[in-house]
């Protein structure tokens, strides 16, 4: 790291986030900072509390303590949807589409959380080239270009995967948090993945929440591993790799 | 939200046009009675409509559109009591027997109404929006049966139907004629309204609202948007049941009518808009028929519905359309 | 001040009644996540069966044994043949057909009654009065209403907190596939408990039937009454169920005694009568309202349905 990029504001910082529910204590201290054109991975066992951290970033959950920053400006009072529209934008670990819609009015609707004139009663929205342009632009960049007029129904569970993904660049956000984006995929369609991510990480600050350790190391400039709702460890992949901690505590299955 | 097969849009055609086609028939079959029971297909085929726009398009299952009905009728037959009785309604104003006024007020005055409700019941979901909706209906209802000064329990009848734009309403065939362009103008704005980004946005919400509030909408100003909406053309409705029975009353609003609206809904097609026309339709023919039949023809029409419910869930439009479940 | 506690003794015996409806509705929503409309059918049903086999045998006790088990066994065929098909349906579904259950029933008791209202009479043994304080005679029959609910009440609890069947009846709402997995049927689980709820309706049918016309459509009376002190209390919660309809109970007996003199202090008679009815009969839609507008999800309520 140059100094000039450490002395730089990160794009998202997480400073000292605390959240218990009744005796568990599921954030513990946690800091993270996110900067655009890197590629955040953070890991852990199941129960460690990364699901309860994207939570508290994305907004859905408030921490007991400690603060969230966009920018520099203090974000943690703000909810989700108030925080997506000022460019953080996450992808759910169960996907979760808009079924009954078809792939392009998915991106639409996500296209449309941007553009606001969400109180446009008359206009048909299928037929707005400012909502299917930019939708269509979001699906060419994940590979579903084809796949547009398709009910979501029709899609294979990678398809869908794809689609999150799409639906979160449509919202131009400055900040993506991945939850799992390969979850429940096999290797082809995880390949699709990993090298679509690989290709969009230039332009956004991401947080990637991974199993597939494999795409972790491949992808990530930083690595965070959360045991217990601590951090135990972060830094370059090779050097969290090689902490005794890290490979007392977790990675010692997975390698 | 594909657009509807060939099928289905030519029984739509179909259906329209029989409507439009009924008051002569009638005349020729020397019928004209059976303008006035299409004339309540009609209304309530509207009043169902504008329900399905919030329980097809938001999953909002609102119990309480009855209020919605009668606050729009009694509307309608207050300005025109104070008319007759020379009695100020308020500021010295004696109320009015226009469409052009009354209908507005009626839509605004449900239109309240349903703020009102929307505001408190909004912030829940599932059952305890039902009850919600239903104890806020049941409320107007128990106010206007204990309102001595509009008739109370008994009603009120309109001494003459509201006039438009100076024009007596009172032949039948005119009144129906424009009752049937009012619910197919309300049609053709609503089905914009669903395919528009609004539209969109509230079946959004529908389908998932964690996730629409991960890309930035919070549901519930367009939830209240959509109700006050359904409220005030629910209200409309009122207004023109008001001036076809040239009489209302608390019954109007009873938590049965409410329930009859979602009959309608659920007999015609949930989420398609036009569902409801057929579902106020076949409702009308299946009460006729029973009540040809046996005086208590409730005994059937409860077992039928029931049996609606569990073995024609898209309705008729949904089978005509070949969507046997549900979106 | 002796007509205020009468009023309120008043307003308890119908929060008791309100309370054994309530408990059959939130039992059956907690575990089966059902809404019932026709629940209101059932405190018909109990109403007419037992005013007509009191009517018959004479004995009230007879009666309300008659109205309870004919409330039972009408709410377990209607769960075998009906309801257990509306399990994993939306609630839409099961409002319309429980919409279509109530007309049913509705119309079934004019062809089987006519359309005249009954009317059932106290029992001799309980038609005296007792001095509940120095120099304020009740009711006995009232008082006696208010102690069955409560007992009942209390059963309640005590049978779903502390037995193995309460344990299951929970089990049962959290997890249904691994109490079916120990052997349970769920199936007979869900109609014992839906029956049991039944039996509550009937119970409050027959005990309120003595104050009311017994006729078509009196169920969903209470129904929505019941509704509105599910709303209050929290959906889901016994606590929540007593609150609300002990306050439901009240508010709408002391609004219906008071709120017309009330407003003869500062309007004139004609008007104060005119706005205190109307008022009365909607204080408790307006109390439902202010508790919503603070907490929407009831006095005792946690996460929604």
């Amino acid at each position: 790291m140059t100094e000039a990029q450490a002395a730089a504001v990160p794009t998202f910082e997480a400073r000292a986030l605390y959240k218990r529910f009744g005796g568990l204590q599921a954030t513990d201290g946690l800091s993270l900072a996110l900067e655009r054109g890197r590629v955040h991975a953070l890991i852990g066992p199941n129960g460690a509390g990364k699901t309860t951290a994207l939570a508290q970033l994305s907004g859905e959950l408030r921490p007991d303590e400690g603060s969230i920053h966009l920018d520099g400006r203090d974000v943690t009072a703000l909810d989700m949807p108030a925080r997506a529209r000022l460019g953080i934008a996450r992808s759910f670990q169960i996907t979760a589409v808009f079924e009954s819609f078809t792939v392009r009015e998915n991106v639409a609707l996500a296209v449309q959380s941007r553009a606001r004139h969400h109180f446009h009663f008359f206009g048909n929205a299928a037929r707005d080239r400012r909502l299917t342009d930019t939708a269509d632009a979001a699906l060419e960049q994940v590979g579903l270009a084809d796949a547009g007029g398709h009910r979501v129904a029709a899609l294979a569970h990678g398809q869908k995967r794809q689609l999150e993904i799409a639906m979160a660049l449509a919202t131009e956000p400055q900040v993506l948090l991945l939850d799992e984006p390969m979850a429940g995929m096999g290797a082809a369609e995880s390949e699709v993945v990993a090298s679509l991510l690989e290709r969009l990480r230039a332009r956004y600050a991401v947080l990637l929440i991974e199993h597939d350790m494999d795409v972790v190391f491949r992808l990530a400039d930083t690595l965070s591993v959360l045991v217990g709702g601590r951090l135990i460890a972060s830094g370059p992949p090779g050097e969290v790799r090689d902490d005794p901690d890290v490979q007392a505590a977790y990675l010692q299955e997975s390698f | 939200m594909t657009s509807a097969p060939l099928r289905a849009r030519l029984a739509t055609v179909v259906l329209l046009a029989g409507l439009a086609l009924l008051p002569p028939v009638a005349a020729m079959i020397g019928d004209p009675y059976l303008v006035t029971l299409a004339n309540r297909a009609v209304i309530y085929g509207l009043a169902a409509m504008a329900l399905d726009l919030i329980m097809g398009y938001g999953r909002l299952v609102s119990f309480g559109h009855a209020a919605f009905f009668g606050l729009g009728a009694y509307t309608v037959g207050i300005l025109s009591t104070h008319v007759m009785q020379g009695i100020p309604l308020a500021f010295g104003w004696n109320g009015s027997n226009e469409a052009l006024i009354a209908w507005p007020l009626a839509m605004a005055v449900s239109a309240a109404y349903a703020a009102f409700v929307g505001v408190i019941s909004l912030r829940t979901s599932g059952v305890y929006f039902i009850m919600i909706t239903l104890a806020f209906a049941q409320m107007v209802y128990y106010l206007f049966v204990s309102l001595p000064a509009y008739g109370g329990q008994d009603g009120l009848s309109l001494w003459l139907r509201n006039t438009a734009a100076g024009v007596a309403l009172d032949d039948r065939t005119g009144f129906y004629y424009l009752c049937l362009g009012v619910l197919v103008a309300v049609w053709a704005l609503l089905t914009r309204m669903v395919n528009s980004r609004f539209g969109r946005v509230l079946q959004g919400c529908r389908e998932n609202e964690r996730r629409m509030r991960a890309l930035g909408f919070r549901p519930m100003p367009y939830r209240l948007t959509a109700f006050v909406i359904s409220g005030a053309l629910t209200g409309l409705a009122g207004a023109l049941v008001a001036n076809h029975q040239e009489f209302v009353s608390p019954a109007l609003m009873t938590w049965s009518q409410s329930g009859q609206f979602m009959v309608i809904v659920l007999l015609g097609g949930l989420a398609s808009l036009v569902g409801p026309i057929y579902g106020a339709v076949a409702l009308l023919v299946l009460e006729e028929t029973l009540v040809s039949v046996t005086q208590h023809w409730q005994l059937v029409l409860g077992p039928v519905l029931v049996l609606a419910v569990l073995f024609f869930r898209g309705g008729l439009y949904g089978a005509l359309s070949g969507r046997g479940g549900r979106q | 001040m002796q007509l205020l506690l009468e009023q309120v003794l008043n307003g308890l015996q119908f929060g008791v009644t309100l309370l054994l409806m309530a408990s059959g509705l939130t039992l059956v929503f907690g575990i089966m996540r059902l809404i019932n409309l026709a629940h209101g059918s059932l405190f018909m049903v109990g109403a007419y069966v037992g005013a007509t086999a009191l009517a018959y045998t004479g004995s009230f006790l007879l009666g309300l044994a008659a109205g309870v088990a004919a409330a039972a066994l009408t709410g377990m065929a209607m769960e075998a043949l009906i309801i257990r098909r509306l399990y994993r349906r939306d609630h839409l579904d099961q409002v319309l057909a429980t919409f279509g259950l109530i007309l049913f029933f509705n119309e079934l008791v004019r062809v089987v009654w006519g359309r005249q209202p009954l009317s059932m009479d106290t029992p001799a043994w309980l038609s005296g009065h007792v001095t509940v304080l120095p120099g304020v005679p009740y009711p006995s029959f009232r008082l006696a209403v208010i102690a069955v609910g409560v007992a009942v009440i209390a059963l309640l609890y005590v049978l779903i907190m502390r037995t193995r069947v309460g344990m299951r009846i929970r089990a049962g709402a959290s997890n249904r596939e691994m109490i079916a997995a120990l052997g349970v049927n769920i199936r007979l689980l869900y109609t014992l408990v839906f029956g049991f709820g039944a039996c509550l309706a009937g119970l409050a049918g027959v005990m309120a039937a003595p104050f009311l016309a017994v006729q078509s459509g009196m169920g969903e009376d209470i129904l929505i009454l019941t509704f509105v002190v599910i709303v209050i209390g929290g959906i889901g919660s016994i606590r929540g169920a007593v609150a609300g309809a002990l306050l439901v109970g009240v508010v709408d007996t002391l609004g219906r005694a008071y709120l017309p003199d009330l407003f003869a202090l500062w309007l004139p008679p004609a008007s104060a009568g005119t706005v205190g009815t109307a008022l009365s009969s909607m204080a408790i839609y307006v109390l439902m309202a202010a508790v919503l507008a603070i907490r929407p999800q009831g006095l005792f309520g946690g996460a929604h349905d």
